[in-house]
């Protein structure tokens, strides 16, 4: 019997489901790793003013600020793909939301342009002493579009350390992550999306992340949180879109949704919105599997890519009606 | 005795804002980057769950370096390595203090029943010591920490947070200048949802990890969830229970385990008020907070926030105009900013309301700033005993079904 445990985090449900043998020890091990979620909602949450992106944001425009090395492998991860998807991820939209009325928080110093407040150029790195700089006051840092993923990969590490390799996680249903499959199975089939025909992603040892450019009401399709790049609700620009269009400053209107597999769950989560927001797949890494829904009925696979999706053929629910018989 | 009317502190407004009456407390504590105006070394004894917190608050101090730490656990030695980069890891205490000679402070977070060791050692070695809470597990081991602290000069700072924490610090203020007059009852609850099992690759590293379910050693929900509590309503009433009864079960997590997973405990002070404190590992509702209810408001304290709640009689001041209220049901709390009054005038009001760092954090600055600066120990190793007494003395009415009377003699170092 399965055993499931969740939380709340990251203003959505992290839920883990673990196979093995002894209940008590996979609850200890599946406790360890909902902590692991935690302290990664603790450090990462932009909405805590005691997280550390919320630190970061108050040191913006000062000296480099010392951090962990595992939020430094997500800024770098972040800069990494922010670069490589050409801006269409963007972990710096606070201000742009903000000024589209998108965010209704407080806002932060206004102390310099917009264009140079959402510039990833503007953040510094240094490896050697694990250290991260924004270059102006009033940068801030949304991972609301990635920190799920990452949150994820450290749970399932320490799943692994802990010696549970069979497991399935998900956080909000937007992104997943799957250890070894379920006894006798060869991977974990996860719907993307509701209906009854959507695509089915085989995932065994791999991570999963769903973007859609829809809001989750009314949307077929199951959609990330509501923090940075996807944000819930109206959007005065693009009514109908979820993701930002960083170029445009507006709802995206390229893709309405994107599925992407691959070994990171935070590198899906962060690829997966930049393709919604426009991003083209050929700028997607090479070990990553997309799933593309440029329009209603159709998904696109990425062609040269190993498959680990499956596309029922469209039946519709009910045969149509027959000629009447005169 | 009455007090008259609550005179706020004048750096204290109170925020004007949509929605009910709680009242929340802060001081000026929106300053990106504390400066100690000195250079320390330290080094970190245990890097089980507490240990790993201290490494992520140590990065927000750039004048602090962990340069070492230890664990006897080689997994969670293995895992520190993960977070913290540049410090060394070794296996014993003592390796570490062998190769780091120069080490100015250590951080001791090993379980509540290991703290004296490593204390004596470093206290031995003239290190400024932080000792994680409750100070020990029995008050004979509580008594040589404090003996050891007061021979050498050194700073020695018990991890009871609350007397750091800015929130708890001005609400405290407000209590002691009568804001709410006479208490009447005091409450506290810790609700969390875990197990409490750490899993264990075998059975001797298993019953290692999971001291806190091992009655021999653990202090159970009362020292390791209700002692931070009792510190803070002690702190807050300058008053110690003088008798206490407890009862627990376990409820929730049927595993075999002896120790409870939930408890009620009544403490009776000298006057006849009492303090009511319950905590439970199998429900997480209203999480851990702190009442004290006074004859003209309460005040509600939950670590990174504080209200206040008025009674309809209590005398309404000027700067209530200005409180940002919130609605909890029936009742409407007004949140008490310190330093509200210049975030006022900059317009960043809001940014005054919930902590920007986790309560350990202002534990660790106020320990570092009592080494660099001399400022005074905010949680002394005698404070500390006298919170960790009363909760030896609630689990021992938990584990007996006895009530338990509290000497003077039993809050003392001698």
């Amino acid at each position: 019997m399965p055993l499931r445990l969740a939380c709340q985090a990251m203003g959505t449900r992290f839920e883990l489901v673990l196979t093995g043998q002894h209940e008590d020890q996979l609850r200890a091990v599946g406790e360890l790793a909902l902590e692991e979620i935690q302290i990664a909602h603790k450090r990462w949450n932009a909405f805590a003013p005691d997280s550390m992106v919320s630190h970061l944001a108050r040191c913006a425009g000062g000296p480099e600020v010392k951090v962990d090395p595992e939020t430094f492998e997500l800024m770098h991860l972040c800069v990494e793909v922010t670069k490589k998807s050409h801006g269409f991820f963007n972990p710096l939209l606070g201000p742009l939301l903000r000024q589209l009325g998108l965010r209704d928080d407080m806002p932060a110093e206004p102390t310099a342009p917009l264009t140079t407040l959402i510039d990833v150029n503007g953040i510094s790195l240094d490896p050697d002493s694990c250290s991260v700089g924004m270059a102006k006051a009033g940068m801030e840092l949304d991972l609301g579009a990635i920190a799920k993923g990452a949150a994820l990969d450290l749970a399932a590490r320490v799943l692994i350390e802990e010696g549970v390799n069979c497991a399935l996680m998900h956080g909000g249903t937007s992104t997943a992550l799957a250890l070894d499959p379920p006894p006798g199975k060869d991977a974990w089939q996860v719907a993307i999306g509701t209906d009854e025909h959507a695509p089915r992603a085989l995932l065994a040892n791999t991570a999963l992340s769903i973007s859609a450019a829809h809001s989750r009401q009314g949307s077929p399709i199951a959609s990330s949180s509501a923090t940075g790049q996807e944000h819930q609700g109206i959007d005065p620009m693009n009514r109908h879109s979820h993701i930002l269009d960083p170029h445009q400053a507006c709802g995206t209107r390229h893709l309405r949704a994107a599925a992407v597999v691959g070994p990171s769950a935070a590198a899906c989560d962060a690829w997966s919105t930049a393709l919604v927001a426009g991003c083209r797949p050929t700028d997607v890494p090479a070990n990553l599997s997309l799933l593309t829904q440029p329009s209603p009925d159709s998904w696109l696979l990425s062609p040269g890519r190993p498959n680990c999706f499956r596309i029922e053929p469209c039946i519709p629910a009910t045969p149509p009606p027959t000629a009447a018989p005169f | 005795m009455h007090t008259s009317n609550p005179s706020p502190d004048r750096r204290t407004i109170l925020m004007a804002g949509a929605g009910g009456a709680a009242t929340q407390i802060l001081p000026d504590f929106l300053a990106a980057r504390p400066h100690l105006g000195a250079e320390l070394r330290v080094g970190l004894v245990g890097v089980g769950r507490q240990g790993r917190a201290m490494l992520a608050e140590l990065g927000k101090f750039d004048e602090v370096a962990l340069l070492a730490y230890c664990d006897t656990d080689e997994r969670r030695l293995r895992s520190a390595s993960r977070r913290a980069r540049g410090a060394k890891g070794y296996a014993t205490q003592e390796s570490m203090l062998a190769a780091h000679p120069d080490l100015d402070a250590l951080l001791i977070a090993t379980p509540t029943h290991l703290h004296r060791k490593p204390c004596e050692q470093g206290l031995t070695a003239k290190k400024h010591i932080y000792c994680e809470s409750p100070l020990a597990h029995t008050l004979a081991d509580c008594r040589a920490i404090t003996a050891a602290a007061s021979s050498t000069g050194k700073v020695f700072q018990t991890g009871y947070q609350g007397r750091a924490n800015p929130v708890y610090s001005l609400a405290r203020s407000f209590v002691r200048s009568g804001a709410i007059r006479d208490v009447v009852s005091l409450a506290a609850q810790s609700n969390q949802k875990n197990s409490w099992r750490t899993p264990g690759s075998d059975p001797a590293r298993e019953k290692a990890l999971n001291w806190r379910l091992d009655p021999e050693v653990s202090l159970g929900l009362p020292g390791e969830l209700g002692a931070q509590q009792f510190d803070v309503l002690h702190w807050f009433t300058s008053k110690y229970p003088v008798r206490v009864e407890a009862s627990g079960a376990v409820l929730a997590w049927r595993d075999g385990r002896k120790i409870p997973d939930t408890v009620h405990a009544k403490m009776t002070y000298k006057d006849g008020s009492q303090l009511d404190w319950s905590a439970t590992l199998g429900n997480t509702y209203n999480g851990t907070q702190e009442l004290l209810m006074g004859t003209m408001g309460t005040v509600r304290l939950a670590w990174s926030h504080g209200w206040l709640f008025k009674e309809s009689d209590a005398p309404t001041q000027g700067w209530e105009v200005y409180a940002n209220r919130q609605q909890f049901h029936n009742d409407e709390g007004i949140t008490l900013i310190a330093d509200a009054t210049k975030l006022a005038s900059q317009g960043k009001l809001k940014k005054g309301v919930g902590l920007p760092h986790p309560g350990l954090y202002y534990g660790l600055e106020s320990f570092f700033q009592s080494i660099a600066k001399g400022s005074e120990v905010v949680c002394s190793a005698e404070e500390g005993l006298r919170a960790t007494a009363i909760a030896i003395k609630v689990q021992a009415a938990l584990s007996t079904g006895m009530p338990q009377d509290i000497d003077e003699s039993d809050l003392t170092s001698k």
